[in-house]
């Protein structure tokens, strides 16, 4: 698994993140199990960078946080999104559009 | 805000932190075992796939945002235990530091109450005053009433204009008869000022006109004493110069313009005053309008005032009006600079103090290099052991800061008291000087800023270790290269800079004296002077004031134990003293100082009763009167000014600039220079007998037998017999006159020198405290040295030399420097020579004494050294 360059992912690892917890209230293990699944494996992310982006994004109040019980009885910090990441989300998920559409465009006209 | 709570929930937030990242690798230790991998290898993959758990979590906390300010309060905790721990350094700096700071602070507080708000008024900067400047003469003049009227009315700079002129007045019906200092302004004085009664009411509008004024605005102070602080003053009745007047308002503690007024009246102009142009006695101030600045009134009062010489130039032809901001009222340039001086040598001070904290600093940081060393390789940034060193120093700033308010607090009441309460009433916000939140303000700034100054040595020193040399077993402390250099500089630093202070306290000093001692000659302890004012309307005519002098010193001379009394129209350092343009015949005529010298109208044995000898020529008699040929007699200066190596006496000079119409003087006498006034260097003089030309306001010179004070009521007597209307004032003996006009410089030259001392006790220590250090770092050289058969005298040349050397250096430099700022010093203040060879030689022959004995005591230790002993010292 190449393991990608962290400067890329800061920026659209705060977009992953903002999805993932969009689909429901989640816990930090359970994104970076999901995120390596959902990208086939492609993207494993380095622990050390997803807790300060968590505590990051929970900063900008786009993220909301809340202590419950899991299943096995231990208690752990789940998060959940806002309406301000809602909007955030959406409007990074819209650049993130167009810059893979600028990139294609170039691609196929340099061949 | 959130983040504000963050703060302060810092340890639960770190738990929680703790908790979420562990139930991680918990969650990855169970995937790790339902994989089947056994429980030992599941937690140390999953450790290992978190990476360190501390570092993550330092990296999570980092993303906090709170990490600064907690990592600042970790600086401070840890700073304050090393300051702790070496009590006895962290003492000294404290000590340094207060002395500079406190310093600081005091003087700042006087510069601020003198310099920066001398007057309490709401609109001060909005506010202008205007006079009038004659031909070229310096006295800033009062306004003819018409042309106060003309400003009002024409003036478009201004939103209101108010005058004040002063007069004394005789308070009666409160006890004792008292002569009290009251002004006369327009009713709207208050308004334009912006400032109210403290009771009672402003003047109304119809208060200023004529047959409704007789009311009163009393002072604080005058109401206080006169009126014991009467809680129903207003609407009372009080006399004043004979008239009823009601007291309608008394004014706050702190206001004080015209400066020492005791009452105010309203100006109220009758039809004739607002034509006179014969007497001016206005001083008009001027609010600005909004976005107006002086420069532009001033223009245009100028243009005014050119109208005016054009329509009226019998009365105004050489007059033009100027504009200045208030605040030049409050403080002259004198005081302006006197100030400036005392805070530049308190700066100085604080920046030798600073070098004694930086080299202490240093000194205890080369102590630490291993813990810094440990530190860095722990991972801590650069950047973060300088900041911690820095929060140390400015921590000892702080604390000196403390006690330095202490200081200061003490020392603010000592220089209040310095000048006595009837001089201080003229100095614009002397009462004011207070240690106030202001100057609390200044204080902790420049703590601050002291303990960044005096930290940055150390912390850019040793921000930068040797870690693997350090951790070696046996790494050599003691500071580096850099570190030594460094201690060397701030030692000659101090050094020179405590040398600039010295040589210039010495200079005012010595200047002092000497216009103390100007006076000597004249044995001023037995002489009286005192102030007449002959009132206009009574002595209009030259043979009337003439005649009053004459009978009056008649009456004098005639009290027995009088040796002599004569008449001046100022003597030496009196406030009555004005000095106009001479032209003398035949000589070009310049227009600056060179051609203005003091105007004196005295009676014949003036210069016997001063003892100041004739030259050459002869004195006034009695037959140089009204009807015989005009003379004068010239002072030294002015006659080697106006006819350098001829004699001038049979030349001829007048009054005033070339093309004015006064009589041609014939010079008949000249008489040796005085030094009539402490702050204007102009020795020249020119005296005409009061037969010929007597003015309104002179001043009685008596010699006396024994106290003269005690002949103040015969004389006041006898000038009553001549007039029983005529008072006399501030009646006192030269000696007495002398030191109170002088009391200014007097302060300042007292500061200086105490400043001088703090800097002479804060530089020799300094020099102390750094060879002493190097005794200690050298203990294991020296013991080599003695063990290899060295003397223990050679050993003490060779330790102290380096001390001594600096020093030299530091000596060599501050003089150089000294030099310079003398010439500086000397421009600022009258009488301190720039090259006076006495305080040249004594001041740093004193330091250098100082400084041998602050090299010479440590290294005497160096000799004592048991050479076994420091061979196993490291």
């Amino acid at each position: 698994m190449p393991e990608v360059k962290s400067e890329f992912l800061k920026g659209t690892l705060d977009m992953l993140i903002l999805k993932i917890v969009a689909l429901g209230p989640i816990h930090g293990y359970a994104i970076s199990q999901r995120i390596q699944q959902i990208s086939r494996d492609y993207f494993q992310v380095q622990q050390g960078s997803l807790y300060p982006a968590l505590h990051r994004l929970e900063n900008r109040c786009w993220l909301a946080a809340e202590w419950k019980a899991t299943d096995t009885g231990r208690e752990a910090k789940f998060y959940s999104l806002t309406k301000k990441g809602r909007k955030q989300l959406e409007a990074e998920v819209a650049t993130w559009e167009r810059i893979s559409d600028a990139v294609a465009l170039i691609l196929r006209t340099a061949e | 805000m959130r983040w504000l709570f963050r703060l302060f929930r810092k340890r639960k937030l770190d738990a929680q932190l703790d908790s979420e990242l562990r139930f991680h690798v918990e969650q990855q230790t169970a995937d790790n075992i339902a994989a089947g991998i056994p429980p030992a290898e599941a937690r140390r993959r999953a450790l290992a796939q978190f990476g360190g758990l501390e570092s993550r979590k330092e990296e999570a906390r980092e993303a906090r945002g709170t990490q600064f300010l907690e990592s600042l309060f970790q600086d401070m905790r840890y700073g304050m235990r090393m300051l702790l721990k070496n009590r006895g350094v962290t003492l000294l700096a404290v000590c340094a530091l207060a002395l500079g700071i406190g310093a600081n602070a005091a003087i700042f507080s006087v510069a601020d109450a003198l310099l920066l708000r001398p007057e309490p008024f709401p609109n001060l900067g909005r506010l202008a005053l205007m006079y009038n400047k004659v031909g070229t003469l310096t006295d800033e003049n009062s306004l003819l009433a018409p042309d106060y009227e003309a400003i009002r009315t024409q003036s478009r700079s201004f939103e209101q204009v108010a005058a004040s002129t002063g007069v004394d007045a005789n308070l009666a019906g409160q006890g004792e008869p008292e002569r009290v200092q009251a002004a006369k302004v327009t009713p709207n004085f208050f308004n334009v000022l912006g400032v109210q009664p403290a009771f009672g009411r402003g003047f109304t509008a119809e208060e200023g006109t004529p047959g409704h004024d007789a009311e009163v605005i009393l002072s604080y102070g005058l109401w206080q004493s006169k009126f014991a602080g009467d809680a129903v003053i207003i609407g009372k009745q009080t006399h004043i110069n004979g008239r009823s007047y009601t007291v309608v308002g008394v004014m706050g503690k702190d206001f004080e313009y015209p400066m020492a007024t005791d009452l105010w009246e309203p100006l109220a102009f009758t039809a004739k005053d607002l034509t006179d142009r014969e007497d001016n006695y206005l001083f008009p101030v001027g609010l600005l309008k909004r976005g107006v600045s002086v420069g532009q009134a001033a223009a245009e009062l100028r243009g005014i005032g050119s109208e005016l010489a054009k329509e009226y130039p019998k009365s105004n032809a050489n007059v033009s009006i100027r504009v200045v901001p208030f605040r030049t009222y409050a403080t002259d340039e004198i005081t302006h600079n006197f100030m400036l001086l005392l805070l530049a040598a308190v700066a100085f001070v604080l920046l030798i103090a600073c070098a004694n904290v930086a080299n202490l600093q240093l000194a205890r940081v080369a102590g630490r290099e291993r813990e810094i060393a440990v530190r860095a390789a722990m991972g801590a940034t650069r950047r973060r052991v300088m900041r911690q060193l820095l929060t140390e120093s400015v921590i000892l700033a702080l604390a000196g800061a403390a006690f330095g308010l202490l200081l200061a607090g003490w020392a603010v009441n000592l220089l209040v008291s310095y000048i006595p309460p009837q001089i201080s009433q003229y100095v614009a916000g002397w009462n004011r000087i207070a240690l106030d939140w202001r100057a609390l303000v200044y204080t902790v700034a420049i703590a601050v800023l002291a303990g960044i100054l005096a930290g940055l040595a150390p912390a850019v020193g040793s921000s930068k270790p040797d870690i693997t040399g350090m951790l070696k077993d046996g790494g050599r402390s003691g500071g580096g290269r850099r570190s030594h250099r460094l201690r060397s500089v701030l030692v000659v630093a101090e050094v020179a800079v405590s040398l600039v202070l010295l040589v210039g306290a010495g200079l005012m000093v010595k200047g002092f004296l000497a216009l103390l001692d100007a006076q000597e000659k004249f044995s001023p302890q037995s002489l009286l002077t005192m102030n007449i004012a002959l009132p206009k309307d009574k002595y209009d005519e030259q043979a009337k004031r003439a005649q009053f002098y004459q009978q009056a010193l008649t009456n004098m001379n005639a009290i027995p134990g009088v040796e002599s009394a004569s008449v001046a129209t100022a003597v030496p350092n009196s406030d009555l003293q004005s000095y106009h343009p001479y032209t003398g015949e035949g000589v070009p005529f310049t227009e600056n100082a060179g051609h203005v010298a003091l105007a004196e109208s005295i009676s014949p044995n003036y210069f016997r009763t001063l003892r100041l000898p004739l030259l050459r020529g002869r004195e006034f008699s009695d037959a140089d009167g009204p009807n015989s040929q005009r003379v004068a007699i010239i002072s030294r200066s002015m006659a080697a000014r106006y006819w350098p190596g001829e004699s001038a006496i049979g030349k001829r000079i007048k009054h005033g600039e070339p093309n004015s119409k006064t009589p041609w003087l014939t010079i008949v006498g000249i008489v040796g220079d005085v030094k009539y006034n402490a702050y204007f260097p102009v020795d020249a003089a020119v005296y005409v007998p009061y037969a010929q030309s007597a003015d309104m306001n002179a001043e009685f010179l008596l010699r006396t037998k024994g106290d003269p004070l005690s002949f103040v009521p015969s004389v006041r007597a006898k000038v009553a017999n001549g007039d029983p209307e005529q008072p006399i004032y501030e009646a006192k003996t030269l000696a007495q006159l002398t030191r109170e006009e002088l009391i200014g410089i007097s302060f300042i030259a007292t500061m200086m020198a105490a400043l001088g001392l703090i800097a002479l006790v804060l530089a020799s220590s300094g020099v102390y405290g750094v060879m002493a250090q190097a005794v200690t770092e050298r203990t294991h050289e020296i013991g080599v040295r003695l063990a290899l058969g060295a003397e223990p005298a050679q050993v003490l040349r060779w330790i102290a030399g380096r001390g001594i050397c600096l020093a030299g250096i530091g000596l060599g430099i501050g003089l150089a420097i000294a030099f310079v700022l003398a010439r500086l010093l000397a421009s600022l203040v009258y009488g301190v020579s720039a090259t006076d060879p006495l305080i040249f030689v004594v001041v740093p022959a004193l330091l250098a004494i100082v400084a041998l004995a602050a090299c010479y005591i440590p290294a005497r230790r160096a000799m004592r050294v048991d050479p076994m002993v420091a061979l196993r010292y490291e």
